[in-house]
């Protein structure tokens, strides 16, 4: 049976973090996105893992040890599936206004960083949500998500991916762009849906 | 200033006004076109979408990215 102090540490952690969360929307898409770009690359290595274990058992299957070369491609192999292992971050920047956005590909992570501004705006005193603070960063996030899904593949260096290669800094805007409104267009459909089938009560 | 000290004085950094005193201090660079060069000649990180054309924007996401990774 729990104190009463230790539920009320645990009611102001549960708190912090849902006050913490109103600077963050769309998580649940970037999530999605970080988890699809981790499935297809460890689909890619692991189709050159088979490949490389069975080279292997060849070359070997007479008694012979594994060659330098060979033990050069595993460690080459083991290094890029490692960098492979991509995430997506959130940072909040000083920027010279709130139409401002970028994401940034550093190492292994895919950081989006968005107008601290708009992350202070988006409660109001009173506690109620700031409508416009939270569209503008839904946009963003939405925008800059849709760079990452579409062209990422020129630096996770896999073919396959979403195509960048060729296309104008303007079509990919335009790519984004157009993500974007068909992203936030589905979710709200998507939470009006969820709200009434799942969070009304109707008994 | 030796190249590799420099980038572990940045890396170090805590803040973006810190690493970019130290951009300042130790290259002479002022300019944020020069700064950009600079970091991304030193640090594997490219800037692949944008919202806005704000040049002073793009060095302050890079700089708060490579600063921020040794928390990631």
């Amino acid at each position: 049976m729990l104190e009463s102090k230790r539920r009320n540490e645990i009611r102001n952690k549960a708190g912090n973090i849902i006050k913490a969360s109103d600077r963050y929307h769309f998580i649940h898409a970037t999530y999605a996105c970080q988890l699809m770009i981790k499935e297809i690359v460890s689909q890619h290595y692991k189709e050159e893992c088979r490949k490389l274990s069975q080279k292997i058992r060849e070359k070997t299957k007479n008694g012979n040890e594994i060659s330098e070369e060979l033990m050069e491609e595993y460690n080459h192999l083991m290094i890029m599936a490692k960098e492979g292992r991509a995430h997506i971050d959130i940072d909040y920047i000083e920027t010279s206004s709130e139409e401002e956005a970028r994401v940034i590909k550093i190492n292994n992570a895919f950081v989006i960083n968005l107008p601290k501004s708009l992350a202070q705006r988006v409660t109001n005193e009173d506690g109620t949500f700031n409508k416009s603070a939270v569209s503008k960063i839904r946009n963003l996030m939405a925008h800059e998500l849709g760079h990452i899904v579409l062209h990422t593949d020129e630096l996770l260096k896999i073919e396959g991916l979403q195509g960048s290669i060729g296309i104008t800094e303007t079509d990919k805007e335009e790519e984004a762009g157009f993500f974007a409104n068909e992203i936030l267009q589905m979710r709200d459909e998507r939470n009006r849906v969820l709200h009434s089938e799942v969070f009304d009560d109707k008994t | 200033m030796e190249r590799k000290k420099i980038q572990t004085l940045i890396e170090l950094a805590i803040t973006f006004e810190e690493a970019d005193q130290i951009i300042e201090e130790y290259t002479g660079y002022k300019t944020d076109s020069e700064k950009i060069a600079y970091i991304r000649g030193m640090f594997d990180c490219r800037i692949i979408g944008r919202v806005g054309n704000d040049l002073h924007t793009d060095y302050v996401a890079l700089l708060t990215s490579i600063i921020n990774q040794k928390w990631r």
